[in-house]
């Protein structure tokens, strides 16, 4: 009996060096690890591939609070694809390239306004790649932007990016995903047209400030009114039809695409003040009831109602105008529902204008179609330009902060005005 | 005549029923039902369902007839012994077929995933390997391996489809009829046949504690299947839509890829592969043990033991000759599931056969 199970014990262990896939093994000190790719236009080849692989060691390093070594390599190739690139890389890196960690992909604008996404399929179908990787179109050149992308907060530039796409449920201010799941979905059911991430660099350099002459609060990725920082502002979205990128949304119209879209969380906003158009109440906007949209008709011209119900909190009122009444409250609940009607119907001209429903109305007309054949032969995307799309918001100011009250301060700040 | 009596209950039976289809949502199958229903591939699931319970009440009116008997010594007892043979051979062909589609199809699927630089024939090796000793233990081992390894399985499957939740868009499963009613219907009763493993039960029907434990496990296990099967093709074109989801031949690794946590939880593809390889070592087990005990049955050998090494060895071998993956694919889309219904016409026949000679238990013909 023992001999029989020593036996079996021996068989069983011959079979162990099978299963561990030895094949396959990569030790961990030999492999350099992408964290985020970069694609542009290439020169001598269809794409010049930025790398920005791992220094583990610096990474640790910059962790523990010392070392001042860069805690990433970059170093681009020109190369047909992603995987091809590898072949390049491995001509000086001596580690092997591996993509399993990248969890970025920049596109140069010009490309994908130009060319579109054709490296999604490699994304796709590439084993080393993954769907979670989130897209970033990318104002300049994307070799740039990942020089320039040198986070003072993290030490990890893409741990960086992927705490700056958390900001879509505290600012809205970029859209809700830009997984590449996400967006080849899109791109292939063509009931809504994909959004992604937009990012631009600044000029450190520039004398004249940046952004526009506007009182207004400039939105727009690389047009940022401020001083310091990483180079790299990541805000608004970049729009597609089909795979090429049609406009760029600014923060602000992104912020109002969420809202449509039903997938806006919370924000601080400033709105001018009705009573005072030179000064700004900043209130925290949050969602009240799901974004509803109806499809009144379909046809040759449909028309869509979209019903936008917020909350808010007041958060800042320098005037010192007395919203705690109820006369003036309502008048502040209709200013700010007013203000964000019209960045809302201006997102949606724009997107009519590019004939790209990011918005997803086609969501709500889909439907109504019985079958995918009566949902194809309808053509949603050449009719969305024509849609009459109607809408409305609704603001409810709930709690005015700590003090429900001007301050004395505020009552100054507001005379002086 | 056969060498092994074991005694498998309803649950045992309806799990290891469950664990062999079920290991097919794995592969290719969702894909299938992707492409015949289109958003409505759910409804395709459950239409399967229906069709395959419709299907599989003659093995269990046999069962009922013939209790502690399996499907060799039905085919025997009332198409008599020339035709029986013949109809068990065609069965035992067929789950010789669809064992070797299995086992390279799992193949191919660890190739392109997860072990690229792995020959295949390695893969092939330790699949038939594991699959043969379990085989050999006989059906009750094959049982209850698949009902200790359930579990674990299921657990590992309904993981992955909960953690996808939030990416689902329920919009993506619009419009509600698909490609249309008649396609839908269509597609369901062409894709029936992806239950006509439960040809495996009636095979081991000796291993049967009684007629009932194999009408339960028949059902129940059909039934398990098509709504695991409803809930991934959910889950799958909620999340892929259509377009990418009826092109997607590994939908549980693609969902297991998208599970994606912050930082708390993702790459959750390492533990899918687990339940993958028990998954795998599952169903090549129970179909490999029935090929042998069909096998055995139809050249009326008294036990079938000395086939399985042999057969292992033929099949492994086989599974090694298509060309590539989509010869594979092809075999199986357009060969084996169709036989399938030839398949699960022989119980069909044996019954009417036996209502017609007054076989079985209900005529007190022992």
């Amino acid at each position: 009996m023992i001999r029989r199970l020593a036996g079996r014990a021996f068989l069983l262990g011959l079979l162990l060096p099978l299963m561990a896939g030895c094949w396959n093994r990569v030790e961990i000190e030999q492999g350099a690890y992408v964290l985020a790719v970069g694609i542009d236009e290439g020169k001598s080849g269809p794409y010049a591939i930025t790398v920005m692989i791992a220094k583990p060691s610096a990474l640790a390093g910059k962790e523990g609070g010392g070392g001042n070594e860069p805690p990433v390599l970059l170093t681009t190739v020109e190369a047909p694809s992603l995987a091809s690139a590898r072949d390049l890389l491995h001509g000086y890196v001596s580690r092997e390239v591996l993509f399993y960690h990248a969890q970025a992909i920049f596109v140069h604008e010009k490309l994908a306004r130009e060319q579109g996404l054709p490296f999604l399929d490699e994304v796709l179908r590439f084993r080393q790649l993954r769907e979670t990787a989130f897209i970033v179109v990318s104002r300049e050149p994307a070799e740039e932007v990942l020089r320039r992308l040198k986070p003072e907060l993290e030490s990890n530039p893409v741990q960086y990016l992927e705490q700056l796409t958390y900001h879509h449920r505290d600012s809205g201010v970029i859209p809700a995903t830009s997984q590449v799941s996400a967006v080849a979905a899109l791109l292939n059911v063509g009931y809504a047209q994909p959004l992604t991430y937009y990012a631009a660099t600044i000029d450190e350099e520039a004398e004249t400030p940046r952004g526009s002459e506007s009182p207004d609060v400039e939105f727009t990725a690389g047009e940022l009114p401020r001083r310091g920082g990483t180079p790299v502002e990541m805000i608004g979205a970049a729009a597609f039809h089909g795979s090429r990128v049609v406009g760029v949304l600014d923060g602000e119209e992104t912020r109002a695409l969420l809202m449509l879209q039903n997938r806006f969380y919370t924000a601080h906003v400033a709105f001018r003040d009705p009573r005072h158009p030179e000064q700004y109440v900043t209130v925290h906007l949050s969602q009240g009831r799901p974004t509803r949209i109806t499809v009144e008709r379909l046809g040759e011209r449909p028309a869509i109602r979209a019903e936008v119900t917020l909350e808010a909190e007041l958060v800042a009122v320098p005037s010192g105008t007395d919203y705690f009444e109820p006369a003036s409250q309502l008048e502040l609940e209709q200013a700010i529902a007013s203000q964000l009607l019209e960045t809302m119907n201006s997102v949606i001209a724009r997107t009519q204008e590019w004939e790209a429903d990011v918005v997803g109305f086609g969501r709500h007309a889909i439907r109504h179609f019985p079958t995918v054949q009566a949902w194809e032969a309808y053509d949603w995307p050449s009719r969305y330009p024509e849609a009459e799309i109607q809408t409305s918001a609704r603001v409810s100011l709930r709690r005015f902060g700590l003090t429900l009250t001007p301050t004395q301060a505020s009552e100054e700040g507001g005379a002086q005005k | 005549m056969q060498g092994y009596k074991g005694h498998i209950g309803a649950r045992e039976g309806s799990v290891l029923l469950f664990a062999v289809l079920g290991s097919m949502l794995f592969l290719q199958y969702p894909q299938y039902l992707v492409d015949a229903g289109g958003p409505a591939a759910w409804q395709v699931a459950l239409l399967i369902t229906v069709f395959g319970l419709v299907f599989a009440l003659p093995i269990v009116a046999l069962g009922r007839r013939f209790p502690g008997h399996g499907l060799a010594e039905i085919s025997l007892k009332t198409a008599g012994p020339l035709l029986g043979p013949l109809l068990t051979l065609v069965v035992a062909v067929w789950l010789a077929a669809v064992t070797m589609v299995a086992l390279r199809n799992f193949t191919e699927t660890f190739v392109i995933t997860i072990l690229p630089e792995t020959p295949p024939s390695v893969l092939v090796v330790v699949g038939t390997g594991m699959a043969l000793f379990t085989a050999y233990q006989g059906a009750e081992a094959v049982a209850r391996t698949a009902y200790v390894l359930l579990p674990l399985i299921a657990a590992g499957v309904v993981l992955v489809l909960i953690f996808s939740l939030p990416r689902v868009d329920a919009t993506l499963l619009f419009p509600i009829w698909g490609y249309g009613i008649d396609r839908t219907v269509l597609g369901g009763l062409y894709y029936a046949s992806m239950s006509a493993e439960v040809i495996v039960l009636l095979a081991m029907g000796h291993a049967f504690r009684d007629g009932r434990s194999l009408q339960h496990s028949s059902l129940r296990g059909i039934l398990l299947f098509g709504v695991a099967a409803a809930l991934t093709v959910v889950v799958l074109v909620g999340i892929a839509g259509t377009p990418l989801a009826r092109q997607d031949p590994f939908p549980l690794y693609y969902l297991s890829r998208l599970v994606y946590l912050g930082r708390f939880l993702q790459r959750t593809e390492a533990l899918i592969v687990m339940f993958w390889i028990l998954a795998a070592a599952v169903r090549v087990s129970a179909l490999l043990y029935a090929t042998a005990i069909s096998l055995a049955g139809a050249i009326r050998l008294p036990d079938y033991r000395p086939l399985l090494f042999p057969l292992a060895m033929i099949l492994a071998s086989l599974s090694l000759l298509p060309k590539d993956y989509l010869s594979v694919l092809t075999l199986d889309r357009n060969w084996v599931r169709p036989l399938g219904f030839a398949v699960l016409a022989v119980p069909l026949l044996l019954w009417i056969l036996a209502l017609i000679r007054g076989k079985g238990a209900a005529s007190h013909d022992p």
